[in-house]
């Protein structure tokens, strides 16, 4: 008798494990097709080298790693941050995007700014994570206008991007 | 038929001394239950009133959300102020509060010293720290210092300690009260506000920790994101208030799992006591019991009289500590790690107490009362 209520309490324990979130977010949902490339654009920059060479308004290709920062994205905007691929990860956190060995300093010259904007040039106002399918350490190819202010802080303003990385 | 109410009430009566002791067992494990819950739903609070989802803090990303170590420069709010357009403004006044935060020993009127928090702070930070009230005295002038409500607690001493014209040592110098500050329960309660250049002065700092500023509305505190994502050079980072104190819920989640472990553990020692309890008065009523079922009183009524004894003993046990509790526990001021906050006792907390504390009296009698139907009605008769 009491081995059927053992079998019985261990039926759910065959379930455990298929539901809850898994961590990984889906690719393929609703995302914007427009802010997708078709592509990968050809001959991309690093971000370092984007920073040392850009002046405002130059069309640039630069392919970096979504990172730099804990939040790299902005809440509600089409904006991330992403850093040069030279700049190491951590290697026992996954969704750490810089290893803390770097420098403030080199960290700063390996940083830019990306801003997704529609036809018309306005930034747009969506999650860039609902925009398209990238998350933390995702490696983006972004071809756009550079817009360098002052202080040689860069930002590209881009229409679309590709994703290499994609699972 | 069941068997009468008073019956049972009578049982409770028959061993007074027993029956007192058992109450009074009962009342201390709901009590403790009552403090453990009484903390979970205080802090609880505390975090969750703490967080304005209007106000931003913007500080150093080299901190990583830990305000204590952020420097950023004097000259940042200038420059939110004039870049982010949805800065909240009244009368051509900017809700932006540059504040210098930081952890350090002070010396109290009565030369014991403690650890306390200290807000550097400017006129504009009751603006944007809208539960912040000035309950007496008045606002800080050159080296004065207002004292939130707990304060005393957080210094490790009691509330009342730091009255108007005291004179307490941080950093090197001496600073008088001029007035005490209440936040909503908030845990700025905690903290000493000072003028932010006297406190710069002290710390021979130039730099601040933050900056807390409003927004308009909470959808604008992208354009804040924006700002420090943007201008990489200041490396600066923005988080919500209510953001941050939710990821110190977060951060605070294992204890409370802790809490509620404790709470289960009290109970259990509750549940043995009434076992205890229950197993001794049924033990000698073998006889009594064989004859009730002999008049014709099913076992199910037996049990259900049983069931009734431990259940009464454990709500009056719940009623005692609720009372205890809310006269008590509740308004307790605990120091705890980087703030202070106030047990509670609210309806929840009552609630949960309560249903404890008659989940205690009838775990504690079930297996008593089923014992008691163990024996059969001949041998019962038979018993001493």
């Amino acid at each position: 008798m009491i081995w059927r209520w053992i079998l019985i309490g261990l039926v759910p324990c065959l379930f455990a494990g298929c539901f809850g979130d898994t961590g990984v977010r889906e690719v393929g949902g609703s995302y914007d097709p427009r802010f997708l490339a078709n592509e990968e654009p050809s001959d991309p920059l690093d971000v370092q080298q984007v920073r040392s060479t850009s002046k405002n308004d130059d069309v640039v290709v630069v392919v970096g790693r979504v990172g730099g920062s804990a939040k790299p994205f902005v809440d509600g905007l089409g904006v991330f941050t992403i850093v040069d691929l030279k700049i190491p990860t951590c290697s026992s956190d996954p969704n750490c995007s810089v290893d803390c060995s770097v420098s403030p300093e080199e960290l700063k010259q390996s940083l830019a700014t990306i801003k997704l904007i529609d036809d018309s040039g306005t930034l747009v106002g969506k999650d860039s994570r609902e925009l398209v399918p990238v998350q933390v350490n995702s490696i983006v190819v972004v071809k756009g206008r550079a817009s360098v202010d002052t202080h040689g802080n860069l930002t590209i303003l881009a229409q679309n991007l590709a994703i290499r990385n994609q699972k | 038929m069941l068997l009468p109410w008073e019956y049972g009430v009578r049982n409770l009566m028959r061993r007074p001394l027993r029956t007192l002791m058992t109450l009074f067992a009962l009342t201390t494990v709901i009590t403790l239950v009552f403090v453990v819950v009484g903390f979970l739903r205080g802090m609880e609070r505390s975090l969750s009133i703490s967080g304005d989802e209007q106000v931003a803090w913007v500080f150093s990303m080299l901190a990583e959300e830990n305000i204590e170590t952020s420097a950023i420069e004097a000259s940042i709010p200038s420059l939110l102020t004039s870049s982010i357009g949805s800065t909240f403004n009244r009368f051509d006044v900017d809700y932006v509060s540059p504040e210098l935060f930081l952890g350090t020993r002070v010396t109290l009127p009565n030369q014991k010293s403690g650890f306390g928090l200290v807000r550097g702070v400017t006129v504009t930070a009751p603006l944007v720290h809208r539960k912040v009230q000035l309950v007496s005295g008045s606002w800080p002038q050159k080296n004065e210092i207002l004292v939130g409500r707990l304060a005393g607690t957080k210094l490790g001493s009691h509330d009342g300690l730091l009255k108007v014209g005291d004179v307490i040592e941080f950093e090197g110098a001496s600073w008088t009260v001029s007035g005490h500050f209440q936040a909503d329960g908030s845990l700025y309660e905690a903290e000493l506000w000072c003028r932010l250049e006297d406190f710069q002065m002290a710390t021979k700092r130039q730099d601040i920790s933050l900056v807390a500023l409003q927004v308009k509305t909470p959808s604008a505190m992208s354009e804040v994101q924006l700002f420090c994502k943007e201008r990489i050079d200041l490396e600066l980072t923005s988080i919500s208030e209510s953001e941050y104190y939710a990821e110190l819920r977060e951060f605070f989640q294992p204890l409370r799992t802790l809490a509620w472990v404790v709470v289960w553990l009290v109970a259990a020692a509750g549940v043995f006591t009434g076992l205890n309890m229950m197993y001794g008065a049924v033990a000698g009523r073998g006889r009594e019991i064989a004859t009730l079922q002999a008049i014709g009183y099913r076992r199910r009524a037996i049990v259900i009289s049983v069931l009734q004894e431990g259940l009464l003993l454990a709500a009056a046990a719940s009623l005692v500590a609720g009372v205890l509790a809310l006269v008590l526990i509740d308004g307790w001021a605990v120091r705890f790690t980087m703030s202070a906050f106030r047990l509670r006792i609210d309806g929840e907390a009552i609630v949960v107490g309560c249903l404890i504390g008659l989940l205690v009296g009838v775990l504690g009698a079930v297996p008593p009362a089923l014992r008691s139907l163990r024996v059969d009605v001949a041998t019962g008769l038979k018993a001493i």
